[in-house]
């Protein structure tokens, strides 16, 4: 491995710090939107009939939120910091760079905006009308421009798997937004997709299935790769495992989108490639996990000491259930069963809350003191709780959903001798409310976790002890062999 | 059958030829593990010492000019 003695550059972790803080920003205003509008699923009157209050207003801006806003932010802040300092260069360049910052932030303002307004698209998780698409792009675009730059200028010949995982993440990505967004637009703020009928809901599907996969799968598994093994102080399990995980889980996870539109009008031979594909993904998932957690082999007893570890273990535990239970709901019998109930939202947020939170979480906690020069965040203490608070909200979110969920299930498929429906809708809807009290109460204990966090991040930000600067150490490789 | 599940198999022999071109070199893969001490010796010391792996050639970033100043903090 061909390696430069001295980075030749400073560090940009200006861009690192602003997407790291609005991470945090956005994470709380769009898990609060979460809390609010489960609290409208308790109690209805939340909505005090304003229909920009309404819940199919309002649940847009909580998944694009906690999607693109926080989820996408954490990817932009991580792959900019895991980029610079695993191929040793700055980003190539900084003014599009923070033209890329401000023209993210512009484009949530938009979103967060305009569906209220109930200017949508209506395709979920791409709601974005037609100008906010275009201008995703281009930012997407740019990004991809500054991300395989850099890696073109790297000084290290090797290319670290974690950056294999965000740019695999980054050209997909690009790839379904813009194939699905494909629209005729008839005015300023409306446009209609170019595809129809059962066409239309494959192609959302493979987009949708895809920001499953490629956004919050992929691109923080490559987070994951970088911020386990650096926490933990230990080399990955098997890196001939991560770059066979990383060939598997892109070739299958693309085909996985149709077990989305099980006993629909798509073809039957698409829906049962929908789900072969979402069964066999179960190999490259686990593989995954397992190098993850093995990675801990001989440091497991830092789990008792350092919460930032256990946040980043714990959601690998999460992305194993959840990555389990996504293939089984994806068998069409279990699927027949499950579908439409809140069996699939537990399962959704069990990977949402418990793995691409937590881990995020994890690596915020693990770059925030390096990137403001501190030794440590301000309260270890703080990020225990808030690490208890985050396990215990997921647990109570999933489980009360997972009951929910099994609940309608059986109720909708029930038939009395005579063929009538054995309950109506509204007896279902009543059997879920305690479910809906729990998932509230789950969401809330999540989100107020987020407030601690908020709160350490500020103190660790103003008052915690500075690092002296440390001079540029031409080769320290002595120090590696100490 | 339909013509288009001749994607999926060529999707699988496109995984299998990256697995293969990838894994060519398995030489290159010890050091390559470790570049994410490469450029922090205080962690790369620790984790040789946990593991008896050494890291080859660790570099420490150069940091940023000064330290973050109050008023840049939340720039």
């Amino acid at each position: 491995m061909a390696t430069l003695a001295t980075a030749p550059h400073y560090y940009n972790y200006e861009i690192v710090r602003r997407f790291t803080l609005t991470t945090l920003f956005w994470g709380i205003l769009g898990m609060a939107m979460g809390v609010f509008i489960a609290a409208q699923l308790v109690w209805p009157e939340l909505n005090f009939g304003i229909p920009w209050l309404s819940f199919g207003r309002i649940r847009p801006v909580h998944t694009n939120l906690v999607i693109f806003a926080f989820g996408g932010g954490a990817l932009f802040a991580t792959s900019f910091y895991v980029l610079q300092r695993t191929c040793r260069v700055r980003i190539i360049s900084d003014s599009l760079a923070n033209f890329l910052f401000w023209g993210w932030q512009a484009a949530v303002v938009a979103m967060i905006v305009s569906y209220p307004l109930g200017i949508t698209s209506s395709k979920e998780y791409a709601e974005m009308e037609w100008p906010i698409a275009l201008w995703v792009t281009v930012l997407w675009l740019i990004y991809a421009y500054l991300f395989f730059g850099t890696i073109a200028r790297r000084q290290v010949r090797h290319i670290y798997v974690g950056n294999w995982f965000y740019g695999a993440f980054i050209i997909v990505t690009g790839m379904v937004h813009v194939v699905n967004h494909i629209a005729k637009p008839v005015s300023l703020l409306k446009s209609y997709s170019v595809y129809s009928g059962a066409t239309d809901a494959m192609i959302q599907w493979w987009y949708g299935h895809s920001v499953v996969g490629f956004i919050l799968s992929v691109g923080f598994l490559g987070m994951m790769y970088y911020f386990v093994p650096k926490q933990a102080e230990r080399p990955i399990y098997s890196y001939r495992l991560s770059i066979v995980h990383f060939w598997a889980i892109i070739t299958l996870y693309i085909w996985a989108g149709p077990h989305h539109l099980h006993y629909t009008a798509l073809p039957d031979w698409a829906q049962t490639l929908g789900m072969a594909m979402s069964v066999i993904l179960l190999a490259p998932s686990w593989g995954g996990m397992i190098n993850g957690m093995m990675s801990l082999s001989g440091a497991w007893h830092k789990l008792r000491t350092d919460p930032i570890l256990r946040f980043l273990v714990v959601s690998l535990a999460f992305y194993g259930m959840s990555t389990f239970e996504g293939p089984m709901m994806a068998i069409k019998t279990v699927n027949a069963l499950s579908h439409y109930t809140d069996w699939t939202i537990g399962h959704v947020h069990a990977g949402a809350l418990g793995w691409v939170a937590m881990i995020s979480i994890g690596a915020l906690y693990h770059m925030l003191p390096k990137l403001y020069g501190r030794t440590q965040m301000h309260s270890v203490g703080l990020i225990n709780a808030h690490f208890w608070l985050a396990t215990i909200g997921t647990v109570l979110y999933i489980a009360s959903m997972w009951v929910n969920g099994i609940t309608q299930g059986l109720m909708w498929r029930a038939v009395n001798e005579d063929g009538t429906l054995t309950y109506s809708f509204v007896e279902a809807l009543e059997a879920s409310h305690p479910g809906y009290v729990v998932r509230l109460l789950g969401g809330a204990v999540f989100a107020s976790g987020m407030l601690l966090m908020a709160w350490n991040t500020w103190l660790t930000v103003r008052s915690g002890e500075r690092i002296d600067a440390v001079p540029a150490t031409p080769d320290v490789g002595a120090a590696a062999h100490a | 059958m339909p013509d288009a599940l001749i994607l999926p198999v060529l999707a699988t022999l496109g995984c299998l030829l990256g697995c293969w071109l990838s894994c060519r070199t398995p030489s290159t893969f010890d050091q390559a593990s470790l570049l994410p001490f490469a450029d922090d010796p205080d962690a790369a010391a620790r984790m040789t010492q946990a593991t008896g792996r050494p890291c080859e050639v660790t570099t420490q970033p150069l940091e940023e000019s000064g330290n973050p100043t109050e008023e840049s903090l939340l720039a």
